[in-house]
């Protein structure tokens, strides 16, 4: 009877083109994450259990309130499930989930980090998010024991801060605003003191980065089948029923997702103008990657940077940028591996479900109109089945178990 | 990978004023250079770009060889990726030119999100770093020679897979 289903069941399903067989081959296995050679201590073990203490620790804000773990919520596809992220204000863009956070080549959905231990820097001072400094966390890592153990195991000796004169409690750059009181403080240090604290600030985004680089999903119905495509493993390939199959058929077809969405986390890595409208139609539409090359390259915890563990790999990134109008509206292309649990979808949530994405790119109806040469983005006249089709294809793409011990604070933050 | 030279008919342009030698690659945070494996260990020919694994196309005005090649053996998909390329003409090295090197996927309308650098090399060639095709399709590599009193130009069409 199993049999008999089995032969039904890939008898409904299409026949991939020998080019989309190949290409689909290409999809799976997901590999080991890449390498950040900016980051010394990504695969350490203490450095990651350190960041995920951190993580969860809702004193790394301005009024103790609000943690990563706000945002990026194990149970809600390490998003937030809201449409704007929302820390301690209302945050300009969604909350990307964390899933494979470890392959992205750029950070932000305008790409102004250029490394996973960058990123993890900037909303811990965003007056939106985490609204702190980072006086204040050097200060916190410093005073709190079990901190100032798990951060001198791997970065070495702490600076000392214990003159309140030389490091005031709180403080930060807050560029164009000299009189801000984070500013004052800040500034009033000398350049030595400065680059002390930075470097700390810099580690704790390393630590951070190492715990999160540990998000890695599973392996989904896609990948069973995948395994089967390259055995010859019909019960494998069963897997994927027949709506996913139809669907990776259109996915690498009709309906071109394959463009964007390629590779093994099923990201180009790079920006594209989605045009999808912003959330208030009063607003401008976000200039995305166009501000965020400017960004990333006067970033001081860039991979150039003097807190990169290895300028040179980081000058690959950043030294053939290019910046033209082309830019304008360009957002980073999402990864879609468990896709399913991380709705709403796009820069500002604006489509709530799955479905709501293909029926967009089918129709393009409300859409903004394109760049005056781009041809990406075009309607695909997708049929109801089809959408379903391609629907069904992308919640084959989910796996989301995880060892127990990464969700959630750590229970010992130094190995014994 | 497939690679189609294109011959497009573009006449040879003068340029008024005097363009600047592809300049030597920076000391600081330079890339390493290649893998031992990456250079073969064989003599080099008179004329290395006549090798086996060189792509070449005359250009557009008849009167120059474009070769390249990149430097890992093969164009990669979706990463950062170095050309070595040489220009040609009457069967000399042109050593001192600007090497502007660009892409773009015709299908789409737009381009790659680099811009390249080319840096001249002793042996007369030059390195192009900071390629970056990052999606699969067509791509049409351009690459322009610009002297004081010359502008070649050669164009290939790319399938990336």
């Amino acid at each position: 009877m199993t049999a008999l289903l089995l032969l039904l069941a890939l008898a409904q399903a299409p026949e991939l083109t020998p080019e989309q067989r190949a290409h689909a081959l290409t999809l799976s296995p997901l590999p080991a994450p890449p390498r950040d050679p900016t980051n010394a201590h990504e695969d350490d073990p203490a450095a990651a259990r350190l960041g995920q203490a951190l993580f969860y620790d809702a004193r790394f804000s301005k009024n103790e309130t609000i943690a990563c773990v706000t945002c990026h919520d194990p149970a809600r596809g390490w998003g937030d499930g809201r449409q704007r992220a929302r820390g301690l204000d209302d945050v300009a863009r969604h909350a990307p989930t964390l899933w494979n956070v470890a392959w992205n080549r750029w950070f932000f959905w305008d790409g102004r980090k250029d490394s996973l231990w960058s990123q993890a820097l900037a909303p811990l001072e965003d007056p939106a998010e985490h609204g702190g400094s980072r006086l204040q966390y050097a200060h916190l890592v410093s005073a709190d024991a079990r901190y100032r153990a798990a951060y001198e195991r791997v970065f070495g000796p702490l600076p000392d801060l214990s003159d309140r004169e030389r490091f005031p409690a709180r403080g930060r750059p807050v560029p164009g605003v000299p009189e801000h009181p984070l500013a004052r403080a800040w500034n009033g240090m000398s350049a030595a003191d400065r680059d002390a604290v930075d470097r700390v600030f810099a580690n704790l985004g390393k630590a951070l980065a190492a715990y999160e680089r540990r998000i890695v999903s599973g392996r989904a119905p896609f990948d069973e089948f995948v395994e089967g495509l390259r055995a010859g493993d019909a019960a494998k390939e069963a897997a994927l029923g027949a709506p996913a199959r139809r669907g990776l058929a259109l996915f690498l077809g009709k309906a071109r997702c394959h463009t964007c969405h390629d590779g093994p986390t099923f990201s180009d890595l790079e920006f594209h103008d989605d045009r999808v409208p912003p959330l208030d139609p009063a607003q401008a539409p976000d200039a995305g990657r166009f501000l965020g090359i400017a960004l990333v390259l006067d970033d001081p915890f860039n991979g150039l940077g003097r807190f990169s563990d290895d300028p040179a790999a980081g000058r690959t990134r950043l030294a053939y940028l290019a910046r033209t109008n082309h830019n304008q509206r360009e957002l980073k292309t999402p990864g879609l591996r468990n896709v399913a649990v991380t709705a709403p979808y796009m820069h500002q949530g604006q489509l709530a479900t799955l479905a709501e994405v293909v029926r967009f790119y089918s129709t393009l109806e409300g859409a903004l109109p394109p760049h005056p040469e781009e041809r990406l983005v075009e309607p695909l006249h997708l049929g109801e089945a089809e959408q379903a089709d391609l629907v069904a294809f992308l919640e084959s793409l989910t796996a989301t178990e995880l060892a127990g011990e990464l969700v959630g604070p750590p229970d010992e933050l130094v190995a014994d | 990978m497939r690679f189609l030279p294109l011959l497009l008919a573009l006449g040879t342009t003068a340029c008024a004023a005097p363009a600047p030698r592809s300049a030597p690659e920076p000391d600081a945070v330079a890339p390493s250079a290649p893998p031992e494996s990456e250079s073969p260990a064989e003599p080099t020919p008179a004329e290395p770009w006549l090798a086996p694994g060189w792509h070449g196309a005359r250009s557009d005005d008849d009167l120059a060889l474009f070769a390249w090649r990149p430097v890992a053996g093969a164009l990669p998909k979706n990463r950062h990726f170095d050309l070595e390329v040489w220009v040609v003409r009457d069967g000399v090295p042109v050593s001192d030119a600007e090497l502007v090197v660009r892409a773009t996927m015709p299908e789409h309308g737009h381009g790659m999100n680099v811009e390249p650098r080319a840096f001249a090399q002793p042996d007369g060639s030059y390195r192009v770093r900071g390629l970056l095709f990052h999606m699969g399709g067509r791509w049409e590599l351009t690459l322009d020679s610009l002297e004081p009193a010359h502008h070649h130009r050669a164009r290939f069409e790319l399938e990336v897979r």
